[in-house]
């Protein structure tokens, strides 16, 4: 084994991440070369250092703001979107689907003692419009008890198309 | 065909509850909460070695945690969130770094190290065996060296050396294939080992 060989394997194998046969290899390799035995040693005196190091916390402060900064509907929304949809969209990149409260136009809580008017559907995919009531018709993807006028759902399909960890509740 | 009047296709559509919202969403804030708090220490340590910066580590913190708060519905409860998240703050870093790099001057780029370093405590000791002193003493050096880092490198050195992932753990982080860690991670040491000569050799 050359010196250049096993140089490249110096760090798998200090982090004892090599295939047994590489590891012999190297093993005699090193029992004869100074060089890389020395190599060896700074990588480990190297990662011991950096395993060591400290790192000053954030304070409790930070992360009680942090989390107060989080907006509220933002899971939801996105939850709302996802179990609502509950299909695969493929082609259209742009599909806007009026079917409920204007969710997503609003950044502050919805108040569901409030239906909002239609709002007007900006544009969509006639055909995946059709099929997508379809499919959310047949599916029943939650039960009802009462009752969601219209909700805009803009954005690109694909996104939600790859996502299908669908809300379960 | 026809294009379907929209207003015939509402009439039409399912009605659907969403009153039970508001409960489901105060029940899955506490589980973020929880979980945020209990990962803490790694999320914000991974943060702060990835910026260099104190400042830019809680703003990546805060960025991250609204994104991963949206996508919390894809998080699968019991494996590790702070992994997760690690996961978010790198898309996170690298998108903004390129932002920045996009609209800044080599010079004010500099300036902007320079002046990070500068908040750093730079207190060096001379040279001793113990490791723990040295790296109390050494975070400057240390910070200095990582920031001299291409961003790659630093993630995956940081996850191994620092957070102690396994390269499968790391892969799984940064979305890429183990060879790619493996040799991100080895030039990554091999650069600091250069920088950090003097704390290294015997």
């Amino acid at each position: 084994m050359t010196c250049i060989r096993c140089q490249n394997l110096l760090s798998g194998y200090a982090d004892g991440s090599l295939p047994t046969a590489h590891v012999s290899r190297i093993q005699a390799h090193l029992s004869g070369c100074e060089s890389c035995r020395r190599q060896l040693e700074e990588l480990v005196a190297l990662k011991r250092l950096l395993g060591s190091v400290e790192t000053p916390d954030a304070g409790l402060e930070f992360w009680t703001a942090a989390l107060k900064r989080i907006p509220p509907g933002a899971a939801r929304r996105r939850r709302a979107l996802r179990a609502v949809l509950g299909i695969r969209v493929a082609g259209a990149a742009i599909v806007a689907l009026v079917i409920g409260y204007a969710m997503l136009r609003q950044p502050a809580e919805y108040d569901s003692t409030n239906p909002q008017a239609p709002v007007a559907v900006a544009t969509f995919d006639p055909a995946a419009l059709v099929s997508m009531h379809a499919q959310v018709r047949a599916g029943r993807p939650l039960a009802d008890t009462g009752k969601v006028r219209f909700a805009i759902i803009e954005g690109n399909a694909r996104d939600y198309a790859n996502d299908d960890q669908l809300d379960s509740q | 065909m026809n294009s379907p009047d929209p207003a015939v296709l509402l009439d039409a559509l399912p009605n659907v509850s969403l009153d039970r919202g508001k409960r489901t969403d105060s029940i899955t804030s506490a589980r973020f909460e929880a979980l945020v708090r209990s990962n803490q220490t790694s999320i914000f340590r991974v943060a702060y070695r990835l910026t260099g910066d104190r400042d830019e580590a809680e703003d990546l913190v805060q960025e991250a945690l609204i994104e991963a708060f949206e996508a919390f519905g894809k998080f699968r409860a019991g494996t590790h969130f702070d992994r997760w998240v690690f996961r978010i703050m790198r898309n996170t870093f690298v998108d903004s770094r390129r932002r920045r790099d996009k609209s800044k001057l080599d010079s004010l780029d500099a300036a902007t190290n320079a002046v990070s370093g500068e908040r750093r405590e730079l207190g060096i000791s001379p040279f001793s065996a113990d490791t723990e002193l040295m790296s109390r003493t050494l975070d400057g050096p240390i910070q200095d060296a990582l920031d001299g880092l291409p961003a790659e490198f630093r993630m995956v050195v940081i996850l191994t050396d620092i957070e102690g992932l396994s390269y499968e753990e790391v892969s799984n982080v940064v979305g890429r294939p183990i060879g790619t860690v493996r040799s991100r991670l080895h030039r990554g040491r091999m650069i600091l080992k250069e920088k950090l000569g003097a704390y290294v050799r015997s």
